[in-house]
């Protein structure tokens, strides 16, 4: 009965288009329900970091807590106590950027996992022939796929964070933990975003590059885990401390010693900071190249 | 008395009528290369509103040009006006034009309706249009019980059909399908055909390729023949055959005592070959096929060859192609 009275139904379209539309965010949601597709990965990948976040915010609560129970009693063996306590559980800032390096692990990990396939496989289905017959620029098709692998990254890193930060917040004596270590906060806004901005915009330059997930997946992972490799024996044998800047990890370490000001400063810190920078700027310039190829082929 | 007329023109009608005297596509030497593969060289064509068929074999350029007039790969040479503009990062042009690439382009793991509706939004329409124009377009491939359904769980036809309802589900004017019939059993095809007719009919223009030549005849009389990146013909099946008046027709003749009759006609001197099918049938080749028709009518009381069939080979697409390329 439906086939034959489709014309009925049928009718031109007399709606009105959006005149701003959000295509990244529309084109980052859909990238964001094709990750979620299948369940196993995504619970293997969000389990871990997850923990962790809850792990630290315990810590952060106990360290609260407990302080506030052994300082009530006054003395000085409750000075005494709260000062073990400290030294054990460590400050805020402390457990928070320390939980933030742990974390950009596995964050690495769902980036690269959900993020491979993004322009990858939009390659070798030609899905970007339907995207570009239609008003999406290559800067909308780039924000919403770099959104897409953002994403994941927020998901698991800086949301966590939040978590923790949160915990310190309503957990201290006072606002305490905003007085006195508030700068925390940003410091903490800043490396998440630091670290989700290389890794989408790495994840996305390589996946530009090839018309396999499992391909992209291999070269962004293997990546940044072999040049670590690399960086570290090269720095030793050669005995040019500079090479490791060929490290993501290291420079993200560099980083977040320059952030958080938790251990010394590296000699070499410019050096693997402008590490970053190039970890940075050649996959996004790969990137660019190769959507611009995707887009209109000149 | 007024001289004014009774009924003005309204301005849609004003459209209509502008509309129908400036072409759809307008192509002027387009040349495209990959690499030393010629994809198009130097094809200069224009395409009036309505249906027009784009006919190829394979590797004869029409998906380069589809390409081209959807603003996907710029020509290297010539120029190129789409509806009256110039395809190339036009985005406002791209919301009046549906395109079906040959390619697959469907992401398995989201359902008919999801792909469709996603692809909607990105083009500007509000969440609430979207699905509901989804869901329309659908209906119109007749997906309407499996729309709801992964992507990945289609069959090739099904596939196509999806494709077909991305390209038409923002109702654009001008509609660019590429091999769209391609996987489709004969039932779907029949109704994808009817889709076009009534798509058509509606006000939008259709580039429809194939390499299949029956399958756009009696779907349009208007047709692009293109080999080797260059035009060929253009026009109606009859106007191009008629273009080929130095190219002798095929006349098969089927009747029970056929050969003193073959042997008669073939005295004549606008044959240029008969050969046998079989016992009962021959195939003539005639550079004047209305003088040999006549000469036929006067043979048939005389032989008695009890005249079974008479066809005209040429009346169809394939022979005018095969003629064109050979």
């Amino acid at each position: 009965m439906k086939a034959s009275t489709h014309t009925e139904v049928y009718r031109p379209f007399e709606g009105q288009l959006l005149a701003r539309p959000m295509r990244p965010a529309v084109l980052a949601w859909s990238g964001i329900r094709l990750g979620f597709r299948k369940k196993l990965p995504a619970f293997l990948l969000f389990t871990p970091p997850t923990v962790n976040a809850l792990a630290y915010a315990v810590m952060v609560y106990l360290r609260y807590s407990m302080a506030e129970q052994v300082g009530s009693e006054g003395g000085f063996q409750a000075i005494q106590a709260q000062s073990a306590l400290k030294e054990l559980l460590g400050d805020v800032a402390r457990n928070v950027a320390q939980f933030a390096e742990m974390s950009a692990f596995f964050a690495l990990l769902a980036m690269t996992w959900f993020g491979a396939g993004m322009i990858a496989d939009d390659r070798r289905i030609g899905a970007n022939l339907l995207y570009f017959s239609r008003p999406v620029t290559r800067i909308t098709y780039i924000a919403g796929k770099w959104l897409g692998v953002a994403f994941f990254g927020v998901v698991t890193l800086l949301a966590p964070a939040v978590l923790i930060l949160l915990t310190a917040t309503l957990a201290s004596p006072d606002w305490s933990f905003l007085r006195e270590e508030g700068a925390v906060i940003p410091q903490t806004f800043t490396y998440a975003a630091a670290w989700i901005a290389v890794v989408s915009t790495l994840v996305l330059g390589l996946s530009s590059l090839v018309q396999r997930r499992s391909v992209a997946l291999v070269l962004s992972f293997g990546s940044v885990m072999v040049l670590h490799g690399l960086a570290e024996g090269a720095a030793e044998i050669f005995e040019l401390p500079q090479l490791r800047a060929l490290s993501l990890f290291n420079d993200f370490s560099a980083l977040a010693a320059g952030l958080f000001g938790h251990r010394d400063l590296n000699p070499e810190h410019d050096v693997l900071l402008l590490g970053l920078v190039a970890w940075t700027l050649v996959p996004a310039l790969l990137l660019w190249r190769q959507v611009r190829k995707m887009e209109v082929v000149g | 008395m007024s001289a004014e007329p009774e009924h003005a023109p309204s301005a849609e009608a004003a459209f209509l009528e502008k509309d129908e005297v400036r072409p759809i596509i307008e192509a002027r030497g387009l040349g495209r290369w990959y690499g030393e593969v010629v994809g198009l060289s130097d094809l200069t064509v224009t395409i009036p509103p309505g249906i027009t068929g784009l006919v190829g074999p394979n590797g004869a350029g029409k998906s380069t040009f589809m390409k081209c007039v959807v603003g996907e790969l710029r020509p290297q040479r010539g120029g190129l006006r789409v509806l009256g503009q110039d395809p190339f990062a036009n985005r406002a042009l791209y919301s009046e034009m549906g395109f079906c690439p040959q390619q697959d382009a469907l992401y398995d793991q989201l359902t008919a309706h999801q792909f469709v509706e996603h692809l909607l939004r990105i083009g500007g329409a509000r969440r609430g249009d979207a699905r509901v124009r989804a869901e329309e377009a659908l209906q119109r491939v007749h997906l309407e019980e499996a729309m709801h359904r992964r992507c990945g769980t289609f069959s090739k036809g099904m596939r196509q059909r999806v494709r077909i309802a991305q390209a038409i589900a923002h109702s654009p004017r001008f509609i660019v399908l590429d091999e769209p019939l391609t996987g489709l059993d004969p039932v779907a095809r029949h109704q994808m055909r009817t889709l076009f007719t009534e798509l058509a009919d509606q006000g939008a223009s259709l580039l429809i390729s194939s390499h299949v030549l029956h399958e756009l005849q009696g779907l349009t009389e208007r047709i692009v023949l293109v080999h080797r990146g260059r035009l060929l013909a253009q026009g109606s099946v009859r106007e191009i055959r008629d273009l080929l008046s130095q190219h002798p027709r095929r006349i098969r003749i089927r009747a029970d005592r056929v050969r003193p009759l073959a042997l008669a006609l073939s005295t004549e001197a606008d044959v240029r070959s008969a050969r046998w099918l079989d016992e009962e049938s021959v195939l003539f080749e005639t550079t004047d096929p209305t003088a040999f028709l006549a000469r036929l009518e006067q043979l048939v009381p005389a032989t008695s060859p009890g005249l079974q069939s008479l066809e005209l080979d040429d009346e169809d697409l394939e022979a005018v192609f095969d003629y064109l390329v050979a």
